[in-house]
């Protein structure tokens, strides 16, 4: 009853028509008993693939990987924790630094501040009044010819009164 | 981003079949597992763009099969470095699993020999690591039915070279 069986999947396997389990099944089938029931030509490749298909990783794999894995994640951290750590120094330090710098360079930096600040006021200032000095010519102009022309009548009726 | 419980969830159950078909690649036990433990650190250090990949599987078996060839071009080939019997390091204790161990490889190395290219893949995959037409579908772009045509091709190709072999009196038996 195997044989009959076995026998008629190892036909259906080379027409390619047995599935992952059915081929399973004929293997052990197959391989019972040394081979028995295989042609000599199939035995060794039925024996090898079957080597091949049933070769496994040891249990211990997944606890090596994950211990691997876990340690690149503490690595990470710390990696992490470090570069934080390297800012605040930093800026620690820097913030020390100045904290300690002798008063006078500390004069002459606000001096120096002061200077630049002065400049930049008395910059916008005079650009202030250049520009308010220009919006008034027009009007002094006008004020001049109104003036002119005052004069002018002046003269007409004082050259009238003396006729 | 991919999680640690992402990572034991999704990829480590591609191991053991990855494994077997790294295995026919190289024919060394080591030399496979340490393929394999490569891949699973490599898809980890890229876990931040995982998600990005569609087939994961097929990343993975990618990634596996060019790392093997890389180590195969650097260890060379040779038969007699071959382990693929496991505990076989004392050798002089059992010669006879030695010599077994070695038929096996040779007899593997010829079966993959007498198919072309993409037949031999196809074969590695379903008969070897143990996948269906389905995923070997997935993993390769074609449908299950083309699968199922270069399976046939390949099993058909094996049994007449095997036969005349025998015939021949090529055998080694």
């Amino acid at each position: 009853m195997e044989f009959q069986r076995a026998d008629k999947l190892l036909k259906r396997y080379w027409r390619g028509e047995t599935n992952s389990s059915e081929e399973e099944e004929m293997r052990i089938m197959l391989l019972r008993d040394g081979g028995a029931k295989l042609e000599d030509h199939e035995r060794p490749y039925f024996d090898a693939v079957n080597r091949y298909a049933h070769a496994d990783l040891p249990e211990s794999f997944d606890e090596k990987i994950l211990e691997q894995i876990e340690a690149t994640v503490e690595q990470n951290t710390a990696l992490r924790f470090g570069k934080a750590a390297a800012v605040i120094i930093l800026l620690l330090a820097g913030g020390y630094t100045i904290w300690q710098m002798p008063a006078t360079e500390k004069v002459e930096v606000a001096e120096m501040q002061d200077a630049q600040k002065a400049f930049e006021l008395t910059k916008q200032a005079l650009y202030m009044f250049s520009s308010e000095l220009n919006r008034g010519a027009s009007f002094a102009m006008e004020l001049e010819n109104f003036d002119a022309t005052i004069d002018k009548i002046k003269s007409k009726d004082g050259s009238s009164e003396v006729q | 981003m991919m999680s640690l419980n992402d990572f034991k969830k999704e990829i480590l159950p591609l191991k053991v079949k990855m494994y077997r078909y790294v295995l026919s690649l190289v024919h060394r036990e080591e030399l496979a597992k340490d393929i394999i433990q490569e891949v699973f650190l490599r898809v980890w250090e890229k876990r931040d763009t995982m998600h990005m990949i569609k087939n994961k599987k097929a990343w993975c078996l990618k990634c596996a099969s060019n790392l093997a060839m890389d180590k195969l071009k650097s260890h060379g080939n040779k038969v007699s470095e071959l382990t693929l019997v496991s505990g076989l390091h004392d050798l002089e204790q059992r010669p006879y699993e030695v010599a077994e161990s070695r038929d096996l490889i040779l007899q593997m190395q010829q079966i993959l020999e007498f198919l072309p290219a993409d037949q031999r893949d196809i074969f590695r995959l379903r008969e070897l690591a143990g996948y269906n037409n389905q995923e070997i579908g997935e993993i390769l772009g074609i449908s299950p039915g083309q699968v199922k045509v270069y399976l046939h091709r390949a099993r058909q190709k094996i049994r007449t070279s095997l036969e005349q072999r025998i015939n021949y009196g090529i055998s080694k038996s």
